[in-house]
């Protein structure tokens, strides 16, 4: 698997007035400052490294964190008792290992709340907080050990300067980690976990990745606050501290490096502005706190407001139709090679929920470049059966793709080949339509290829955020993307419920040409009739869990059992 | 050993009435209130204040609650109003947010110094197993017990119980049926301050009166809950009181007394790992 490359387009000016403030700040505390001035500025970009741990796992993976300032802990602890041991080792190492310390802490934490609602994380994590903290309070007294900070660093203006280094690193490792497959499955976990799977990625995977780089980040912060002050004490890693930088993180925005730097500096610079002024500092936490709910409430941090998106590109739409129609043109001559090739084997497929029959032994087969409707009144069971296909219920009987058995999980059928889209769509509002369907192909999708897929789903633009996206094209894009990865089945459960009538006529239109030119099979589950006759060359009629007609879509709907199961009536009108 | 047990009880009564609390207000309002304990200690120490500066015990006692009460009101209605179609994820983290807010003013209004809670009912009620249970514990025992019990058939059984069941379950739907769930969220919010003052002040007169670390036994509180897994409030009730009892009974072991104050994390850890078998793809997400 290639790394993608999720280009983001960063606004020049806003990088011009991030730098210079960057810049003019550093300048200042270089220069001008007195030491004290150094050692908090050096507290402020630890405070960032901290609020930016949070926007890893709060901001990419939508996971709340409230023990971070106890990962800090674990590897400060680490690091302490490693540079008491009697054998020295390299510093680097040591500092390594007390990272990895945080890392492994930050996965034992994450396990256990994979599976369940995030509130649950958010829980798990204060009480690991709590501990934590309260261990450390009971071990106090033998907690004086000294480390040293590293040769070259041992002035509050070089250390400044290293804190500084070292953010800029985690900034940059960030970075290219979302430009990852895994960094950017922490965005599809955010917002669904069936999509996730839907689309080849671990859910597990994607949750415990972004716990666990969460946790090393706090790690690199627990190693700088416990070189800076030189030894800690119960008051260094206190458990409402996490609580504060999650506050901070979600007032000013943890997510971008520019919001954490802000926020840190704010962390520290607030507190010290009230107590020069005879105002307690607890003030400082007090606005965090309400600052916070607000952003909340609002839904925008204080540096997003800093943050406009460019205007998408806007893409020509005739001229992406017209290279629609071209591809469907050049592939349907070769799509006469396709022959009958089966490339989906259902076979005596039964799901009960209960002492209910949801299924009751189905057997259906697709060939290579053809579309088969799954047609069927509600309850029928057309959902149970496409949740069963692709992994996501237990069922009894076979499920066959190109001559595999698939008995594994949704994201490993997903990636032998086996692809869905859902009923209410699943896509990743927080990507742009090209990032999502990079991600969803788990490849490089090159420029023309998205081209011919934001033609085929009629998007308006590459870059255009997915949240902007109308209802229905978002719906459309979610098949594009699952026809990116160049599956050999989708399953399209309802994918024009909700569009208008000439929406779904036109889509209809489109969809005709893709088996031949992705080289697929389709299966689509409608209740729309008229875009059944359209689109499909065969139809499959479920009811009450059993198949009781296929064969022609004319035929089938023709069916007195068919019309009996959709009209409610025995007798012909 | 037992003797230990028996002195757990008062913070196995505190953790049941928190959980409780916390197992309310997510039913109605589908929040964990992460700030319910920071809330109990205010009133709690509120009404110490005024207990100390010489008001009579039940008169402070009743400007306690009542000022727990408010507070929670407060939050509840940003809560309600504000956050209606809210995740539950977001309206959880706003109460964290205000948690944050609240220890501010806690060390604000009270410093760290530590307040002395007077007891509501001075003397033991009886000696069992050579420790005298106080009768506030004794008190709580019953209360969070017929709680308990009381609310469970409230709910169950009369009209306004299925409403509130309505609204916690079909927010939206209640409404277009003419049932006000913001009101009936409040009054949740309300009554579950109330045992949360209550939940404090029993755990204040036998441990610590810091207000950060009174507003920390939210996490006891929410094993508890998560005990009943935010739905029963008769487990909740009996993870509490295990909780309590646990952990003093580990905090009589030299062992493993270092190790005491983990005994809740533990416990959430043992319930996630225990309630997230099967449970594979949750529909809504």
């Amino acid at each position: 698997l290639k790394p993608q490359s999720f280009r983001s387009r960063r606004p020049a000016t806003s990088s011009l007035i991030w730098g210079a403030a960057l810049v003019a700040a550093c300048f200042w505390v270089l220069l001008d400052a007195t030491s004290y001035y150094r050692y908090l500025g050096s507290s402020a970009v630890i405070a960032a490294i901290l609020i930016f741990s949070v926007g890893v796992v709060a901001g990419d993976a939508g996971m709340a964190t409230l023990c971070q300032v106890a990962f800090a802990a674990v590897s400060a602890r680490t690091i302490a008792l490693l540079s008491d041991a009697g054998h020295p080792l390299p510093m680097a190492l040591e500092i390594l290992i007390a990272i990895a310390a945080a890392a492994v802490a930050g996965l034992i934490v994450g396990l256990p709340a994979l599976r369940l609602r995030s509130v649950n994380l958010a829980v798990m994590t204060l009480g690991v907080g709590v501990a934590v903290d309260a261990y450390l309070q009971a071990q106090a007294t033998q907690n004086a050990t000294i480390v040293a900070r590293p040769a070259f660093a041992t002035s509050e203006r070089s250390f400044f300067i290293l804190t500084l280094a070292v953010f800029g690193v985690v900034a940059l490792l960030v970075g290219w980690l979302r430009t990852l497959p895994t960094g950017a499955s922490w965005q599809s976990v955010k917002n669904s976990d069936r999509a996730t799977a839907s689309m080849g990625y671990s859910v597990t995977w994607a949750k415990l990745s972004a716990f666990a780089v969460g946790a090393a980040i706090a790690g690199v912060a627990g190693v700088l606050t416990i070189m800076q002050i030189g030894a800690a004490d119960q008051t260094t890693f206190p458990a409402t501290g996490s609580l504060i930088i999650f506050a901070a993180a979600i007032f000013i925005g943890g997510w971008r490096w520019q919001g954490a730097l802000f926020a840190g500096t704010a962390s520290v610079a607030l507190p010290q502005l009230f107590t020069s002024h005879h105002i307690s500092a607890e003030w400082s936490n007090l606005l965090f706190g309400v600052g916070a709910a607000q952003a909340l409430a609002g839904g925008v941090a204080i540096a997003d407001v800093f943050w406009k998106r460019k205007r998408p590109r806007l893409h020509d739409r005739s001229s992406s139709d017209e290279a629609w129609s071209k591809a469907v043109r050049t592939a349907t001559k070769t799509a006469s090679a396709f022959g009958r090739e089966q490339v989906l084997t259902i076979r005596n497929m039964s799901v009960s929920y209960g002492g209910v029959v949801a299924l009751d032994t189905v057997s259906v087969d697709v060939c290579r470049g053809e579309i088969v409707g799954l047609i069927g009144a509600n309850g029928a069971g057309k959902t149970t059966l496409v949740d069963a296909v692709t992994g996501y219920t237990s069922y009894k009987g076979s499920v066959t793709l190109v001559g595999v058995e698939q008995t594994g999980t949704p994201q490993a059928r997903a990636k032998a080949g086996l692809r869905r889209t859902f009923q209410q769509d699943r896509v990743v509002k927080t990507l742009t339509v090209e990032q999502y369907i990079q991600l969803s192909a788990h490849r490089k999708v090159s420029t023309a290829e998205i081209d011919q897929l934001i033609a085929f789903a009629s998007v308006p633009a590459p870059d255009a955020l997915v949240d902007r996206l109308e209802g229905s094209s978002r719906r459309l894009l979610e098949v594009a993307a699952a026809l990116a990865a160049r599956p050999d089945v989708v399953l399209l459960d309802e994918p024009v419920a909700g569009l208008s009538g000439a929406e779904a006529l036109e889509f209809g239109q489109r969809l005709v040409g893709a088996p031949s030119v992705f080289g697929c099979a389709l299966i689509v589950i409608e209740h729309d009739v008229e875009f059944v006759l359209e689109v499909c060359s065969r139809v499959f009629a479920l009811d009450l869990g059993r198949v009781v007609a296929t064969g022609k879509p004319t035929a089938v709907l023709a069916d007195p059992k068919v019309r009996a199961a959709y009209l409610g009536e025995l007798e012909e009108v | 050993m037992l003797t230990y047990a028996v002195s757990g009880l008062a913070a196995g009564v505190s953790f049941s009435l928190l959980g409780l609390a916390l197992t309310l207000t997510f039913r109605a309002t589908r929040t964990v209130n992460f700030s319910v304990a920071a809330i109990g200690t205010i009133g709690t120490l509120a009404f110490a204040s005024l207990y100390n500066d010489g008001l009579p015990l039940w008169l402070a006692a009743l400007a306690g609650v009542a000022i727990g009460c408010a507070v929670g009101l407060a939050l509840g209605a940003v809560v309600v109003r504000w956050f209606e179609d809210a995740s539950v994820e977001t309206k959880s983290a706003v109460t964290i947010a205000m948690l944050v807010t609240f220890l501010a003013l806690g060390t604000l209004l009270w410093g760290g110094e530590s307040e002395a809670v007077p007891s509501a009912l001075q003397g033991s009620a009886f000696v069992f197993a050579r420790v005298p249970v106080t009768q506030s514990t004794l008190l709580g025992l019953i209360v969070a017990v017929g709680l308990a019990v009381g609310i469970s058939l409230f709910i169950d059984r009369t009209r306004t119980g299925k409403r509130l069941q309505a609204v916690s379950e079909r927010s939206h739907t209640s409404q277009l049926l003419g049932i006000s769930a913001h009101r009936y969220g409040l009054w949740v919010w309300g009554l579950s301050s109330a045992f949360a003052v209550c939940a404090v002040w029993v755990i204040a007169g036998s441990s610590a009166t810091q207000f950060s670390s009174l507003s920390l036994t939210v996490v006891p509180a929410l094993a508890a809950a998560l005990f009943g897994l935010f739905r029963s409030l008769a487990w909740t009730v009996v993870g509490g009181l295990l909780l309590g009892v646990l952990q003093s009974m580990m905090a009589s072991s030299a062992a493993l007394s270092p190790y005491s104050s983990a005994l809740p994390f533990l416990a959430l850890l043992v319930i996630l790992l225990y309630a997230q078998r099967g449970q594979r793809w949750g529909e809504a997400r």
